[in-house]
């Protein structure tokens, strides 16, 4: 009865103060959270790049050593390199394809001496073959995603898929 | 103008907001004391101050009212320097929260207590005394530490001094025949039988390479304490040291060791290597007072933030902007410098002169931020003591590289030098919590690598269980006709 009265007398406070707060609520969701994350960088960080992707030529060797899924950021190293090609100069990405949507991340490149010397026969520097990839989830729409190796090296151009696989579903990610 | 001001300044005294803004950073200075320099303090506690009476004049201008304003600046502070340990607290015991909410939460729930108190038809007089009397107690109980400290630290530098002024310098030896001494402590890296025991690893590969390269590996050498700057006082004087692991007199002994001394005597350059590490401990004695100080942090100005400066953000609202008012994360800075050291390291042989180089790499001790090739590794797994691969990687790293830095300073020299690989202690195990703990056993801390290129020794005369503080001594004798006895190995 008299929180009925009191709230009669101040209803106008009342609605004020609720709209603050439902205010303060679709700011905090709609414009701070994708604000801050974007603040919240590390390094090694792979970044979305904005490229078209060539279709499957599947002339890259490549070995998937690290992919794995850890709170928000998808985890991946190994090497790759283009057949008949060094790895001076080339740069590689990691493409996440789904049915309607397909991503592609830079890397960072890892030293690889070991691979020059698996593959001595080729007389190739695959020095530069190594790569590290951070990919922070949020940057990906829910859904299942095959993954793929897409290599650049000055105008020659090559991309695998691989039979690793990432299945995006709200906030959480699996690998398979 | 005047009646404004004459308005603002009616009312109760105020003078808490400041000494409120100074208080957390005294405090957190006050209780590291034996880890950080009062010249890491100056600039958060100028900017904190000085950002304080900003507020509290903004805030006076809109209040017409000293101690609304006060009591609104110091809720701000409240709020801004207890952000990140609120953070920790919820996640520890409820959920990972978002920055993005809670940060706007508690501004948003200050904007409103900056409304009430606005409102308020009282002139907070009594609030106001409290808050006054709280600040001085605060402050002063924090001063009086930090004074008391600073009395026994210059009594102890005064003492120092007297000794080492008592010292002769006899002339130097012949420094082209004398060869480089390379004193390379890796922390935290596990013996082999814990590699394989505990992490299913066989560092055999490793071990044998050195062996071919011709070093003597101690498989037995235990280290006598899991505290890194006793280990490395202890070594570098050559002898047990009871005292204090953390204190400023065990960062003295690092830096001004019997080992450096002997050794400058004999002509050497005393080469020493920052890190993250040395920066709260030994740094302020090596700095100026070495031939040469390689420190990443002083070689890359962007990386300037010290752990204090970096624990303090951590517990403010600004937790959230650290990397991008930076430029890089704190945890990378362990990256850089660990390739930075590695680096230049192999750069050495080419500055002429005998040295005696010490680097203590914070490697592989957390940070995991090295794959087993040098990859990056994801921030949630920086700590990650309970899946073993992030310790592993960053081990199997750091022995590659270690083996490449060795075989170019074996290459490069002139004189084929000394090469001391030591751990300070291997993985600990601290309260036996799989969060904080590595999965090995108990004892595991003791079992150290223990790796010496001796050129010309015979390694025969040496034992298995050689205690690393008979390193330095076995050396002296050997290469310098010195007469140290040596100490029991096993103490």
């Amino acid at each position: 009865m008299v929180t009925g009265s009191w709230l009669r007398t101040h209803r106008r406070q009342v609605i004020t103060h609720i709209s603050i707060i439902v205010g303060f609520v679709l700011l905090t969701i709609f414009v701070v959270e994708p604000l801050f994350a974007r603040l919240e960088q590390f390094a090694g960080e792979s970044r979305l790049y904005k490229t078209s992707v060539p279709p499957a030529t599947d002339n890259i060797q490549y070995e998937v050593d690290h992919f794995e899924a850890t709170a928000r950021i998808l985890e991946i190293y190994g090497w790759a390199f283009i057949e008949g090609y060094d790895s001076v100069n080339s740069k590689i990405y990691i493409v996440l394809k789904s049915a309607d949507r397909t991503y592609v991340f830079t890397t960072e490149t890892v030293i690889r001496e070991s691979i020059t010397e698996q593959f001595k026969e080729l007389g190739l520097n695959l020095d530069y073959s190594g790569f590290s990839a951070l990919i922070p989830i949020r940057e990906i729409a829910s859904g299942q995603y095959s993954m793929g190796i897409y290599i650049k090296k000055g105008s020659i151009e090559a991309l695998i898929y691989t039979n690793k696989a990432v299945v995006k579903s709200g906030d959480t990610v699996k690998t398979e | 103008m005047k009646q404004k001001l004459k308005a603002i300044f009616k009312g109760p005294v105020v003078f808490y907001p400041p000494l409120f803004a100074a208080f957390p950073i005294l405090f957190l200075y006050a209780y590291n004391i034996n880890e950080v320099s009062m010249s890491e303090v100056w600039l958060p506690l100028v900017i904190s101050v000085a950002a304080a009476l900003v507020l509290w004049a903004v805030l006076s201008l809109i209040f017409r009212s000293l101690a609304k304003a006060g009591l609104a600046t110091a809720i701000f502070l409240l709020f801004f320097f207890s952000y990140g340990h609120l953070y920790d607290v919820l996640e520890w015991a409820v959920f990972m929260p978002k920055h993005a909410y809670l940060l706007s939460s508690m501004l948003f729930i200050w904007g409103y207590c900056v409304y009430f108190i606005g409102r308020a038809k009282r002139d907070f007089r009594i609030t106001t005394k409290f808050f006054n009397i709280t600040a001085v107690v605060l402050i002063a109980i924090n001063l009086f530490n930090i004074g008391s400290y600073q009395v026994n630290l210059a009594k102890l530098s005064a003492d120092t001094s007297e000794e080492s002024s008592e010292q002769t310098f006899a002339s130097p030896a012949e420094l082209s025949t004398l060869p480089d001494i390379y004193f390379i402590i890796l922390d935290e890296y596990a013996h082999p039988d814990t590699m394989k025991e505990w992490y299913d690893y066989d560092n055999s590969e490793f071990i044998n390479s050195l062996e071919d390269k011709g070093f003597f590996i101690a498989y037995e050498s235990k280290t006598q304490s899991c505290h890194s700057p006793q280990v490395l006082a202890q070594v570098l004087n050559m002898e047990y040291l009871d005292g204090e692991a953390w204190s400023e007199p065990t960062y003295w002994k690092i830096v001004y060791s019997e080992v450096a001394n002997f050794l400058k005597v004999q002509g050497y350059q005393y080469i020493v290597f920052g890190n993250n590490f040395a920066r709260y401990t030994w740094e302020k004695y090596a700095k100026n007072n070495v031939d040469l100080y390689l420190d990443y942090h002083g070689y890359n100005s962007s990386s300037m933030v010290t752990e204090f400066m970096y624990i303090l953000w951590n517990t403010t609202m600004l937790e959230p902007f650290y990397v991008y008012v930076t430029g890089s994360q704190y945890e990378d800075s362990y990256r850089c410098q660990t390739l930075y050291m590695l680096e230049k390291l192999e750069a050495l042989p080419e500055l002429e002169g005998p040295k005696f180089v010490f680097a203590h790499l914070i490697c592989p001790h957390t940070p995991f931020v090295f794959g087993p090739n040098g990859e990056y590794v994801a921030p949630a797994n920086w700590f990650n003591y309970e899946d073993k691969q992030f310790y592993l990687g960053q081990y199997i790293f750091i022995s590659a590289e270690i083996e490449k830095v060795i075989d170019v300073l074996l290459k490069d020299s002139e004189i084929p030098p000394i090469i001391i690989l030591q751990s300070d202690h291997g993985t600990r195990t601290k309260i036996n919590d799989p969060k904080t703990d590595y999965p090995v056993g108990d004892n595991d801390w003791q079992k150290i690598i223990n790796a010496m290129c001796l050129p010309g020794m015979d390694y025969d005369i040496l034992s298995s269980n050689i205690s690393p503080v008979n390193t330095f001594r076995l050396i002296f004798n050997h290469y310098f006709g010195a007469d140290y006895p040596l100490l029991e190995d096993n103490q």
